[in-house]
């Protein structure tokens, strides 16, 4: 096989801290090479160079052996290299049709001509099995379908080699197993695919080779069939990762949180929980799985106040609390670690330090009078962000200049603190990379064994099973099974997210 | 009769002051500035027309004077990247003390308004009258038809997108709103040389903040923008109406119909989500997301 695309030496820097250094690489014709790295690693900065979006500081770009120069992404497309944004590049005001003619331009004259164009979103569509309405809006249409727009978008600039930026992130289960089929169409028509990810199942699934970025240089480039799951995380953070989180025997107190028969409307105005019940209490971590979008969202919003229950009860330390005020509910000791954590856990525009004392204010020790005691605040910050590790250039800068995993570790942090009795933590780890994972299972489990009821929400499964005592599957907007950790398995629970009743419990109902 | 002739003159001025913060707010600009744009295109047309005799040449005054403005407006806005409300604001400020300023130094400051030559009606009404109704077709066309159109809609969406393809989103947005002040200095124009023929201080009296009310109520698109006018034109021929026949209603009252239709139309129907996503957020090109 011939190679493709060739880096050598390829280095760039941001005010003197080396975001790539020295990294050469090289892509077959027709094979996938995935870029496996944690967040801040280097693979957007790689890819941006490759794009045309950044400048190296120095290195060389080769494509069939050619040497080139990419000064702007027109440069990369006319190489035949596409590349599909973790954000999509799409107007999402505009139709199918009018985004690609936004982004090509290739026809004369002022007037757009859309019957032409998609004419020829129809062929590759049909070609892919993509069912892509070109007329359809661009909003209107799941994120999976946005994501098929963007790669209708490259193709239909005979792209050779596509670049998937984290593409799996914003996926579905079933929308991921969809794109594989897809990367595996691209390879057998000779087309290189470059997969970013930081998900090792999914780059050991679809690769065939991998290269591993750690603090900006290339520390593995192997063969999938030569390596493993275990050793790429190692190279990852460079030491052995344990993916089982130790954890004592289950010491469970009394119930904290009583949910029965819970009905919620979505915004949408359908059921999206429709009688659900559990138990979780003290000193046990209960984990919801399920696909995404089967009203796991609702149901946490239900229980913190933050939207509105149609019926069935809440109860919290024995209290009722349903479709109480979001902070009566957290003054009885409940923490929240919310799905998405820039929009409802952090204010991004303020400091660290303003975000890990939102709680404190109040009370009268952080107070001089009516005025906020900044200097007691700041102090307790620190204190915080020493004994929790938050990496950040200060406590004054804007908690948006963390990396993800950081904000992330601040959010549990300053969660954490209030030594909560029930913690709600949504997909804790989204987005995260593994070396924060690791310290925030471990904080979760540390709550958990000081006497914390923990709820956990999770579209992970793999988080699911390295820390519940007790797993409940959510389907349609019930639970429709609940076992104990011990008696898991994954096919078990994979039945159940799909939403087939076992026969034991099938039975028991006759 | 007569009072669909109010109706048409009466909306023509703002009809062209929507049109031009129509193409702004759809390239992602939102322009609080439209007051003063008419206000200095309703004085230099007066200028242009004092000076030259002709109404017509008056407008291509105030079409340069407002393109002018609008120049500064973007050098602001797009290349400083400066908050649009607060420079939107300045600039109504601004226009008020400079046509107040240059008018008392060039025509004096006698109390009676000075009269200039108008526009002479073709048929029922002036010309542009019918440009502007001409210019519901243009619009329509520019906007959905043509690529220029398509990067307009785009820019005031999803900026970082057209940033990724290439294409200057400071450029278009630049472009966008010269386009557009130029279209509200003709409505300026209108307002002191078709409907009166003479300038007086601050005349614009809230028509800038009417169109920005019609192109929400309008929905962002040029025909719903004409209707929404034509709403808004009727209650301004209202006034006249009912202050001509002399209904005994206080005239304070029947002045502020046009105001409270404004009020009521954004109250109603100015609900957040329904205008451009990137309206009013200044776009920093920044190529490390």
């Amino acid at each position: 096989m011939s190679v493709m695309l060739e880096l050598k030496n390829i280095s760039r820097s941001f005010g003197g801290v080396f975001a790539n250094k020295d990294i050469s690489l090289r892509v077959e014709e027709g094979t996938v090479y995935s870029l496996l790295g944690e967040n801040g690693a280097g693979k957007s900065t790689l890819m941006n160079v490759l794009y045309g979006l950044l400048d190296p500081d120095s290195g060389e770009i080769f494509i069939d052996g050619q040497k080139v120069e990419i000064r702007s992404p027109k440069d990369a497309i006319s190489h035949g290299i596409g590349m599909v944004h973790q954000h999509f590049m799409l107007v999402n005001a505009l139709s199918v049709v009018e985004n690609i003619i936004l982004a090509m331009d290739d026809t004369k004259g002022i007037f757009i001509d859309k019957d032409k164009m998609s004419k020829r979103i129809r062929e590759i569509s049909k070609l892919y099995g993509f069912n892509i309405d070109p007329d359809e809006i661009v909003g209107e249409m799941s994120v999976g379908q946005q994501q098929r727009v963007e790669i209708v978008k490259a193709i239909y600039h005979d792209c050779r080699l596509l670049i998937l930026d984290e593409p799996t992130a914003v996926l579905t289960p079933q929308e991921t197993e969809e794109l594989y089929v897809i990367i595996d169409q691209l390879r057998s028509e000779k087309k290189s695919v470059i997969f970013i990810s930081h998900k090792l199942h999914e780059v050991m699934h679809v690769s065939n080779m991998i290269g591993v970025l750690r603090n900006g240089e290339m520390v593995a480039s192997i063969k999938k069939e030569d390596t493993n799951e275990a050793e790429l995380a190692a190279y990852m953070v460079g030491k052995k990762v344990n993916f089982t989180v130790e954890k004592d025997e289950m010491k469970a107190g009394d119930t904290v949180l009583e949910v029965s028969d819970l009905m919620v409307k979505s915004h949408k105005g359908n059921m999206a929980v429709n009688g659900l019940s559990l138990k979780v209490r003290a000193g046990e971590i209960y984990g919801v799985a399920g696909v995404d979008g089967n009203g796991q969202t609702e149901f946490v919003e239900a229980i913190t106040g933050l939207c509105r229950a149609e019926g069935g009860t809440i109860r919290i330390l024995g209290k009722d609390m349903i479709n109480h005020e979001p902070g009566e509910v957290l003054s009885l000791g409940v923490s929240h670690i919310p799905e998405d954590r820039q929009k409802m856990a952090i204010l991004m525009k303020n400091s660290l330090m303003e975000n890990m004392v939102m709680y404190d204010y109040k009370k009268p020790e952080y107070k001089k009078g009516p005025f906020i005691d900044w200097k007691k605040e700041a102090a307790h910050a620190q204190d915080i962000i020493t004994k929790y590790n938050i990496k950040a250039p200060g406590l004054y800068t804007n908690i948006e200049f963390l990396s993800g995993g950081n904000q992330q570790k601040a959010v549990v942090a300053r969660e954490l603190e209030k030594s909560p009795k029930l913690l709600l933590a949504v997909d804790p780890t989204r987005g995260v990379d593994i070396g924060a994972i690791e310290f925030i299972h471990k904080e979760i489990v540390k709550a958990r064994t000081a006497g914390c009821a923990v709820l956990l929400v999770s579209s992970e499964l793999d988080e699911i099973f390295a820390l519940s005592d007790t797993i409940g599957v959510i389907y349609e907007g019930q639970i429709i099974g609940e076992m104990d950790r011990k008696d898991a398995t994954i096919e078990k629970v994979g039945l159940y997210m799909a939403g087939m009743q076992d026969k034991e419990s099938a039975e028991m109902g006759a | 009769m007569s009072f669909i002739r109010a109706v048409l003159e009466s909306s023509t001025s703002i009809l062209f002051a929507s049109f031009g913060v129509l193409i702004m707010q759809l390239a992602g600009v939102l322009n609080i500035g439209a007051e003063g744009m008419m206000l200095v295109g309703a004085f230099f047309g007066v200028l242009g027309s004092s000076l030259t005799g002709n109404a017509f040449i008056g407008t291509l005054f105030a079409i340069a004077a407002a393109g002018i403005t609008g120049v500064l407006f973007g050098y602001c806005t797009v290349i400083k990247k400066a908050n649009q409300v607060v420079v939107g604001i300045a600039f109504n400020i601004l226009a008020s003390g400079l046509t107040t300023t240059l008018y008392r130094h060039i025509f004096g400051m006698k109390s009676d308004s000075t009269k200039v030559v108008g526009y002479t009606d073709l048929g029922p009404f002036s010309l542009p009258v019918y440009l502007g109704i001409a210019l519901i077709f243009v619009l329509s066309v520019l906007l959905y038809k043509t690529k220029y159109g398509l990067k307009i809609r785009g820019v005031g969406e999803y900026p970082m997108a057209l940033d990724s393809f290439g294409l200057s989103v400071d450029r278009i947005r630049f472009l966008s709103i010269i386009f557009g002040s130029m279209l509200i200095g003709v409505g300026g124009a209108y307002l002191s040389l078709g409907q009166l023929s003479f300038f007086t201080e601050d005349m614009v009296t809230g028509r800038g903040y009417i169109a920005l009310a019609a192109v929400i109520f309008g929905r962002y698109s040029p025909v719903g923008t004409f209707l929404a006018v034509l709403v808004f034109g009727t209650g301004e021929a209202l006034v006249y109406r009912l202050q001509a026949i002399g209904s005994g209603v206080p005239t304070q009252m029947i002045l502020m119909i046009p105001y409270l239709l404004t009020v009521i139309v954004v109250a109603f129907f100015g609900q957040k989500g329904e205008g451009p996503a990137a309206l009013g957020v200044p776009f920093f090109k920044n190529a490390k997301e």
